[in-house]
C-alpha cells in the first residue's frame, strides 16, 4: 500500500462515528450517592462509624438469639418477624444474609428477608424465602 | 480556581468517549466497557495526585482503562486477551440509510476479524488519531512493532473491504 491508499482508507475509516458510553455514567461517577460517594465524601468515615455500630449491634443480637435456640431446646414463644437493613456492602449483605437464614433454619425467626430494593447479586430471590 | 473535580470533569469531557470506545474494543461486553470507564474515574477522583505526576494525559487514560479492562475481565496478561479475542469496535447506531448502515456493518465485522493486537492498533491511530509512540507506550510495545501491526492491518482491510 502507498502513502494515498492509507490515506483513503483512514479517511473511510473515521467517517464512521463510534459510539458513546451511556450518557448517565458522567453522572453516576461526579454525583453519585450511596457507597460511592460516601467512600469520596470527607464526611464518609461518620456513615461508615453509625453502620458499624448498627451491624455491631445487629449480630450480637442475631447471634444471641441463635444461640439460645441452640442451646435452650425450647422454642422461643413469639417468633419475631425481622428485617435487614441493606449496607450497600455486597460482603457485608452476603455475611447478614447467612446469618439470617440460619437463624430462620433454626426457627428464631417467623421469616427473614432483605428490604426491598436491594440491588446486591445473589438477593434477587430472597422474596421467595 | 477550579476545583480538581472540575478539572476531572473536564477531563472526563474531553477524553471518555474515546476511553468507552477503546474499553469496548478491548472487553467481552458494552456493560464490561462501561465498569471499566466508571471505575478508572472513580479510582481518579480517589487518588487526584496521581495526575500531578502525569507528562502526557491521554496515553496515560488510555492506558489506565486498558488495564482496568483486563483487571474486570480477570485477564492477567495480553496473551489471555488476545487467545479471547474478545470485543470489537462499537459503530453509532444511527446511519443515514441503508447503504450506510450496511456499510458500517462491513467496517465492523473487517475489523473485528483482525487479530486482537492489530485491532487495538488500528483504533487508536485511525479513530483516536494518536502517534506510533504514544500507542506504543500504551501496549508497552516498541513503535517499530505497532507500526508493523497497523501496516499488516490495513493490508487485510484493504483486501476485505475492497
Amino acid at each position: 500500500m502507498n502513502e494515498n491508499e492509507y490515506e483513503n482508507l483512514e479517511t473511510r475509516l473515521r467517517g464512521f462515528q463510534l459510539e458513546k458510553p451511556d450518557a448517565g455514567l458522567r453522572q453516576r461517577v461526579f454525583n453519585t450517592s450511596g457507597p460511592e460517594q460516601a467512600k469520596r465524601d470527607s464526611s464518609g468515615w461518620k456513615k461508615y462509624a453509625a453502620l458499624a455500630a448498627g451491624l455491631i449491634v445487629m449480630f450480637t443480637y442475631v447471634n444471641g438469639e441463635i444461640d439460645r435456640a441452640r442451646f435452650a431446646k425450647t422454642e422461643t414463644p413469639r417468633m419475631p418477624r425481622f428485617t435487614a437493613p441493606e449496607t450497600g456492602s455486597p460482603m457485608v449483605d452476603e455475611m447478614i444474609h447467612e446469618r439470617l437464614m440460619l437463624a430462620e433454619k433454626i426457627g428464631v425467626f417467623r421469616r427473614t428477608r432483605i428490604r426491598p430494593g436491594i440491588t446486591m447479586k445473589g438477593f434477587r430471590d430472597v422474596e421467595s424465602y | 480556581m477550579k476545583t480538581d473535580e472540575q478539572n476531572l470533569m473536564e477531563i472526563y469531557d474531553t477524553y471518555a468517549d474515546g476511553m468507552y470506545a477503546y474499553a469496548a474494543v478491548l472487553a467481552r461486553s458494552k456493560d464490561e466497557a462501561e465498569d471499566a470507564l466508571q471505575e478508572c474515574f472513580i479510582r481518579l477522583l480517589r487518588d487526584r495526585e496521581s495526575l500531578s505526576a502525569v507528562k502526557i494525559l491521554k496515553p496515560y487514560l488510555f492506558a489506565m482503562i486498558r488495564n482496568e479492562v483486563f483487571r474486570q475481565g480477570g485477564r492477567r496478561n495480553v496473551a489471555e486477551f488476545h487467545e479471547e479475542a474478545a470485543g470489537t469496535i462499537r459503530l453509532s447506531g444511527v446511519f443515514r440509510d441503508r447503504i450506510a448502515h450496511d456499510e458500517a456493518e462491513n467496517v465492523r465485522k473487517a475489523i473485528t476479524r483482525l487479530e486482537p493486537g492489530q485491532r487495538e492498533v488500528v483504533f487508536l491511530k485511525v479513530w483516536m488519531e494518536m502517534t506510533f509512540a504514544e500507542i506504543a507506550e500504551i501496549l508497552g510495545a516498541s513503535a517499530n512493532t505497532v507500526a508493523s501491526r497497523y501496516r499488516y492491518a490495513m493490508e487485510n482491510l484493504k483486501k476485505v473491504l475492497e
